[in-house]
């Protein structure tokens, strides 16, 4: 290593740690990732109404939460780079061990993965970045493109909207950026993987995906994190756009650690003839807050949200899901699974409003939650509001426990109760499995299984 | 051989099975009648080792004595119970369950286990030459499906499970002339390969078309009359349940 790499890694360092929530800390950021003026602005800005808004005072218990003593940068390596034997080795056995390179040379066409604050791998197929695909941190992207993350960045999730979106517009660092132009299909999923290694850190990672007209891709994203005592916030927002036609998927698989505080927005703005789809998985995290949100603003546009929460022993899952029709002739499909044992509660959060304009439009909710025992909780909180009288509606809730005829019925095949219980269950998120590529069904199985070995017998 | 001794099986407090004695050698077909509420799908709910029972007594297959062991152990030592009305399972696949099943019994008998492509073969080609639509295998357990194909599920689950003993329970389950064929079919194949069967029906045509060579007629929980071959269950199908 010569003298020069030396000193620039010694300087990253020295610039590696920030610790609190504060303009200090603010502007340490910005600086140290070069910056323009608007954007240091942006986050002063931000600043501010974080330092105004009061913790959402319903939803999940974030009594417990605290953010004043929180690791709110954490830089671990010089820069990120385009192949995994750059990566230093520590890093790269972390993401070898969650199999991100291994499904990266399988059915991947890019792949980008965050350590703490800074994005550490980034890779994107050839022929994708020859047809103008950009597939990029977004930190990457104020440098290469700075005008489209000006004209987009808060467009969607304002710094306003809620405290923690304020707190990240704040202190976003890393996340992804994805741009598709004009016509072209990303045919194979994009992923971004996300991982907290470090104990009371907060992850701000900030997303913008753009599909111009009848572009199509599929964006998946990951996150793990080891357990420690201490919390760990992850605090993401994602900022959606699919223009005329386009087809925006964005699958999530989150699987925190039970240590770790998972309060996101997501938000999409779906433009005339778009489909944008959030299937969202929320598995891990001691408390998460995620209601992935569509904005149908134009005539035709859809929104497909399918969701799963998985609440074990000291978890909350509030989940849910958003859509606001503008347009004539939209629809909503929204399905939500979810499984509640040893305690946990899992809660669907539900907004879809049907403005007066957004005649002909379809909406469909479909609640199921299954108890597994009988001190866990799962609730119900739908909140749809149609203005006008020609928009058909459609709403289903079930809440239950598994039959026992059904588990005798498949031990009277040899099948164990444990085995029968988890077969159960994995039949009933099939409609949320099935959606995922089927490598990650096969493993989101596998995760459910452990879980109910764990909390049955 | 299936030797039940002294069986009772109880719910809340009421004694549904009430002493009753039963020897089914492998091989052989065994027929079942009685009324409604003689206790017929009770009995084969308690020797399958349903959790909603209290069963007391011995059940023994070729002296191992089942009578304290959970249902998918009794399953794992050869009982199969065909059910009346077997259960939907929302998104479970059916061929996966099936294999699953199947691998299970296997693993326990120390044959070897069938890869997902072996049992897809296995699963088709026993589907076919049962007459069975075989695109059924790849949809969910019992889901959605009319109580024929539920019926016609039950018996590929039964002839790939390979058991030792059969229960079929079949009192008014509404088989059609289909079903029929397709039970005969498979009833006929497991007694060639030495399978011992109890039929718990009031179908003639079954009778008529199954080499039998007992009858019982249950009442209130005991076997009230037995005989060789299908006299019996002949006799009251003509008379009804006289006793």
């Amino acid at each position: 290593m010569s003298v020069k790499e030396q000193a620039r890694i010694v300087g990253a360092e020295e610039l590696s740690r920030l610790i609190g929530i504060s303009q200090r800390v603010v502007k340490k950021i910005s600086l140290a990732k070069g910056e323009p003026d608007w954007l240091l602005r942006f986050r002063l800005e931000a600043l501010g109404f974080f330092s105004k808004m009061p913790l959402p005072d319903w939803g999940a218990d974030l009594s417990r939460l605290t953010l004043s003593r929180i690791v709110s940068y954490l830089k671990t390596t010089p820069g990120s780079v385009r192949a995994w034997d750059q990566v230093p080795k520590s890093i790269r056995t972390t993401f070898e061990r969650l199999g991100v390179p291994e499904a990266e040379r399988k059915f991947l066409a890019g792949v980008g993965a965050q350590f703490e604050s800074e994005s550490v791998y980034q890779r994107l197929n050839e022929d994708l970045v020859n047809q103008g695909v950009t597939f990029c941190s977004l930190d990457e992207a104020v440098k290469l493109y700075p005008q489209v993350v000006k004209d987009y960045l808060g467009t969607i999730v304002s710094s306003s909207d809620n405290k923690f979106a304020a707190l990240n517009s704040a202190l976003w660092s890393g996340g992804s950026f994805v741009y598709v132009p004009d016509d072209v299909e990303v045919e194979l999923p994009v992923q971004a993987y996300f991982r907290i290694n470090s104990k009371n850190f907060g992850q701000f990672e900030r997303t913008l995906i753009i599909a111009e007209p009848r572009a199509r891709v599929h964006y998946i994203e990951g996150c793990t994190a080891p357990t420690y005592s201490e919390q760990s916030i992850h605090a993401a927002v994602v900022e959606v756009v699919a223009k005329e036609s386009s087809k925006i998927r964005y699958t999530t698989i989150q699987n925190w650690s039970n240590n770790v505080y998972n309060l996101v927005t997501k938000r999409a703005l779906a433009q005339k003839g778009s489909t944008v789809e959030w299937i969202d998985g929320n598995i891990g995290s001691m408390v998460t807050m995620k209601y992935p949100c569509v904005i149908l603003a134009g005539k035709g546009a859809r929104a497909d949200i399918l969701s799963l929460a998985v609440a074990g022993q000291g978890q909350e899952q509030d989940a849910g899901a958003k859509v606001i029709h503008l347009a004539p002739n939209t629809s909503a499909n929204i399905v939500s699974k979810s499984i509640s044992r040893d305690g946990g509660i899992a809660t669907y959060r539900g907004l879809v409003k049907v403005e007066k304009e957004a005649l002909g439009s379809k909406v469909s909710v479909n609640c199921d939650a299954l108890l597994l025992d009988n001190y866990s909780k799962a609730n119900t909180w739908p909140d749809i509001q149609v203005k006008n009288n020609r928009t058909s509606l459609a709403h289903e809730a079930t809440v239950g426990q598994i039959d026992s005829d059904k588990i005798f019925y498949l031990m009277s095949r040899g099948i164990s109760e444990i085995e029968a219980i988890s077969l159960i269950v994995n039949g009933f998120i099939d409609d949320f499995s099935k959606e995922l590529p089927m490598e990650y069904a096969v493993e989101l199985n596998r995760l459910i299984q452990l879980e109910m070995e764990g909390s049955v017998g | 051989m299936l030797k039940i001794e002294n069986l009772i099986v109880e719910a809340e407090n009421k004694k549904i099975i009430d002493g009753l004695d039963l020897v089914l050698p492998a091989g052989e077909t065994h027929v079942l009648m009685g009324a409604n509420g003689s206790g017929k799908t009770t009995l084969g709910l308690g020797l399958m080792g349903s959790p909603e029972y209290l069963v007391n007594g011995s059940i023994k297959i070729d002296d191992q004595d089942l009578i304290k062991a959970s249902a998918d152990q009794r399953a794992l030592a050869g009982l199969f119970l065909g059910f009346q009305h077997p259960q939907e399972i929302p998104g479970l696949n059916f061929r996966h369950f099936l294999r699953t099943s199947v691998n299970n019994v296997r693993r326990f008998r120390n044959q070897p286990t069938y890869s997902v492509f072996e049992f897809s073969k296995l699963i088709k080609k026993t589907a076919v030459s049962l007459g069975i639509d075989a695109s059924m295998v790849d949809r969910n357990l019992n889901q959605d499906c009319s109580g024929g194909e539920k019926k016609k599920n039950e018996l590929l689950q039964l002839l790939l499970s390979e058991p030792k003993f059969a229960i079929i329970d079949e009192c008014d389950s509404g088989l059609d002339v289909d079903a029929i064929k397709v039970m005969t079919k498979v009833l006929k194949r497991l007694k060639s390969q030495g399978v011992g069967i109890l039929l718990i029906t009031h179908y003639e045509r079954l009778i008529n078309s199954l080499d039998i060579e007992r009858s019982y007629l249950m009442t209130q929980g005991k076997i009230l009359k037995s005989g060789h071959g299908k006299d019996l269950a002949k006799a009251t199908l003509e008379f009804g349940y006289v006793s």
